[in-house]
C-alpha cells in the first residue's frame, strides 16, 4: 500500500462513502465496487488512513483476550438435570411444542381464535341466533329492540293489543310473576341496551308505563324499569303472553349459564391454543 | 431419535468426540453432557462476555445456554456441536440484551483495577506488554459502547471466525444485514478510538 504522504486530500472528502472503504477493508466487494474503492483510497489520504485503521482494529479485536475469565463451573447437577427433563403434562406440552414450528404456531393461533370467537358468539345476546331469550327480552322490557322478524311481529302484536286494551284487569294479577321472570331474564341480557327503544317497543312502553323518566335510564335502572314495563305490558298482553314469558324465561336462564358445555369447550380451546403457542415459541428460541 | 454415530461420517476427531458425547447425553448420561460442558464452557464464556458487557450477566447467560442445550438435546440435527452450542448461547445473549435496561454502567469494573493483568507471555517485554494490554483494554472498552447487534456480529466474525452465512443463520438476519453490521460496527469502533489510534498503528 503506498505511503499516505503520496496522496493528496481531496476537498470533497466529506462526500466519500465510508462504508465502501469499510467493505474494502473487509474484502467483500465485487470487482466494480472494489475498483471504485481502490481509486478512492488512492486519491484521498483520509480514506486511505481509514482503510488501514479498520484493518488494524479488526486484527486487534481478533487478538484481544476475553475481558474477564470464567469464575463459575457450568456443569449440571443431578437436580438440574431432573428439573430440566420435563415429565407429565409438561412433557406433553413440550411434545406439542416440538411439532414443527410451521404447524404448531398456526395450530395454536387457530385454536385460540376459535375458542375466543365461540365464547363471544355464544354469549353475546345480540348475536345469539334463535336465542329463546329474545322474545322474553322484547316483551319483558322496553329496552330490547326486536331482533328478528318474529320478534317484530310479536312486538307489533303487543303494541296493537296495548293500543286496543291499555288496561287489562285480568292480566294485573299475573303481572308480578311476569315481571319476575322478565326481570330475571330480560334485565341481565338486556342490560347492554338499558331502556333504549325501538319503534314497537316504544309504543308498548307508552301504552304500558307512565314512567317516562326511565326511558333515558341507562344500566342502573334496567331492572326497575323492566319490572315496571313488564307490569304495564302484562296488563296489556294478558295471560297467554305470561305463560310464554315463563317458558322463555327458563330457557333464557339456561342459555345464560356460563358453565354450559359449549362455553367450557371453547374456553378449553383458548387455553390449549395459548399453551401450544407458548411451547412453540420456547422451542423456536432454542433451535438455532 | 436419530443416531448420530451410525449415520454421520466424521473425520474431525473433535467433532467425532462431540457427537459421541451428545448421543450418550441423549440416552440419559448426565456425565456425558457435563463432559461437553467442560470442553466448551470457556469458549462459550469468552464469546458471551464479549457480547454482554457484564461478567455476572454473561455467566447467567452461559448457564442458561447449557440448560437450554440439555433441555433440547433432540433439537440437534447434525453438523457441528460447537456451532450448535454457540447458536444457543448467542440467542441467550440476544434475549438478555433485549430484556435488560440500558443504563450507563461500567461494563468491566475489573479493568479499572490496576492489579488485574492478563497473564504475561514468555518474552515478557514490559513495554510491549504494557502497549498490548492498553490496546486490548481500549478495544474492549470501545466494543462495549457500540450497539449490541454490531458487537455480536463483530465478535462472531473477528473473534470466533464464523463466516457471513453462519452469522446470518445464528442471528436470524440476512447476509446483507450481517455485512452492514460488521462494517458499521468497525467504523463506530474507529470513531471511538480516534484519539488512541497510535496504539493500533505501526
Amino acid at each position: 500500500m503506498p505511503h499516505v504522504s503520496e496522496f493528496h486530500v481531496t476537498p470533497d472528502h466529506d462526500g466519500h462513502d465510508r462504508l465502501l472503504v469499510a467493505a474494502l477493508a473487509a474484502d467483500d466487494l465485487n470487482a466494480t465496487d472494489r475498483d471504485h474503492a481502490l481509486e478512492l483510497i488512492r486519491s484521498c489520504a483520509i480514506c486511505a488512513e481509514l482503510h488501514d485503521d479498520l484493518i488494524a482494529i479488526a486484527r486487534a479485536t481478533a487478538a484481544a483476550p476475553a475481558p474477564s475469565s470464567r469464575t463459575r463451573d457450568f456443569q449440571l447437577s443431578p437436580a438440574d438435570a431432573a428439573r430440566l427433563r420435563p415429565s407429565g403434562w409438561r412433557r406433553l406440552l413440550g411434545g406439542i411444542g416440538a411439532v414443527r414450528l410451521a404447524t404448531s404456531r398456526p395450530l395454536g393461533v387457530g385454536l385460540a381464535t376459535l375458542g375466543l370467537v365461540g365464547l363471544l358468539i355464544g354469549n353475546a345476546p345480540v348475536l345469539s341466533l334463535g336465542s329463546a331469550a329474545a322474545p322474553t327480552l322484547t316483551s319483558g322490557s322496553a329496552g330490547g329492540a326486536p331482533r328478528s322478524a318474529d320478534d317484530t311481529r310479536e312486538n307489533e302484536g303487543l303494541s296493537s293489543e296495548a293500543a286496543g286494551n291499555p288496561v287489562a284487569p285480568v292480566a294485573a294479577a299475573s303481572a308480578p310473576a311476569a315481571s319476575a321472570a322478565a326481570a330475571a331474564s330480560g334485565g341481565q341480557p338486556d342490560s347492554a341496551f338499558g331502556t333504549e327503544t325501538g319503534p314497537s317497543a316504544s309504543a308498548t312502553y307508552d301504552a304500558g308505563s307512565a314512567q317516562g323518566g326511565s326511558r333515558a335510564g341507562p344500566l342502573a335502572s334496567t331492572t326497575a324499569s323492566g319490572e315496571q314495563l313488564a307490569a304495564g305490558q302484562g296488563k296489556a298482553a294478558g295471560s297467554p303472553a305470561t305463560a310464554a314469558d315463563g317458558v322463555a324465561g327458563r330457557e333464557a336462564i339456561a342459555d345464560a349459564n356460563p358453565f354450559r358445555p359449549l362455553n367450557i369447550a371453547f374456553a378449553a380451546a383458548v387455553l390449549l391454543g395459548l399453551g401450544v403457542l407458548v411451547a412453540s415459541r420456547r422451542r423456536g428460541r432454542i433451535e438455532g | 431419535m436419530e443416531d448420530l454415530r451410525s449415520t454421520t461420517v466424521v473425520e474431525d476427531p473433535v467433532q467425532r468426540r462431540d457427537l459421541i458425547l451428545l448421543e450418550r447425553a441423549r440416552e440419559g448420561e448426565l456425565d456425558a453432557f457435563n463432559d461437553l460442558v467442560v470442553c466448551y464452557q470457556d469458549q462459550l464464556f469468552g464469546l458471551i462476555v464479549r457480547m454482554v458487557p457484564d461478567r455476572d450477566q454473561a455467566s447467567d447467560c452461559v448457564q442458561e445456554a447449557f440448560f437450554s442445550a440439555y433441555r433440547n438435546l433432540r433439537s440437534f440435527r447434525g453438523g457441528s456441536v460447537r456451532s450448535w452450542l454457540h447458536r444457543i448461547a448467542v440467542n441467550a445473549a440476544m434475549d438478555l440484551q433485549r430484556a435488560r435496561k440500558r443504563r450507563p454502567s461500567q461494563p468491566y469494573p475489573e479493568l479499572e483495577d490496576d492489579t488485574w493483568q492478563p497473564p504475561a507471555g514468555e518474552e515478557a517485554d514490559p513495554v510491549r506488554s504494557a502497549l498490548t494490554t492498553e490496546r486490548h483494554r481500549a478495544i474492549t472498552d470501545a466494543l462495549a459502547t457500540i450497539t449490541d447487534d454490531q458487537r455480536a456480529a463483530i465478535v462472531l466474525f473477528d473473534v470466533e471466525g464464523y463466516d457471513y452465512q453462519e452469522i446470518a443463520a445464528m442471528t436470524g438476519v440476512s447476509l446483507g444485514t450481517v455485512k452492514s453490521r460488521i462494517h458499521r460496527g468497525r467504523l463506530a469502533l474507529r470513531d471511538r478510538l480516534a484519539d488512541r489510534m497510535e496504539l493500533f498503528r505501526g
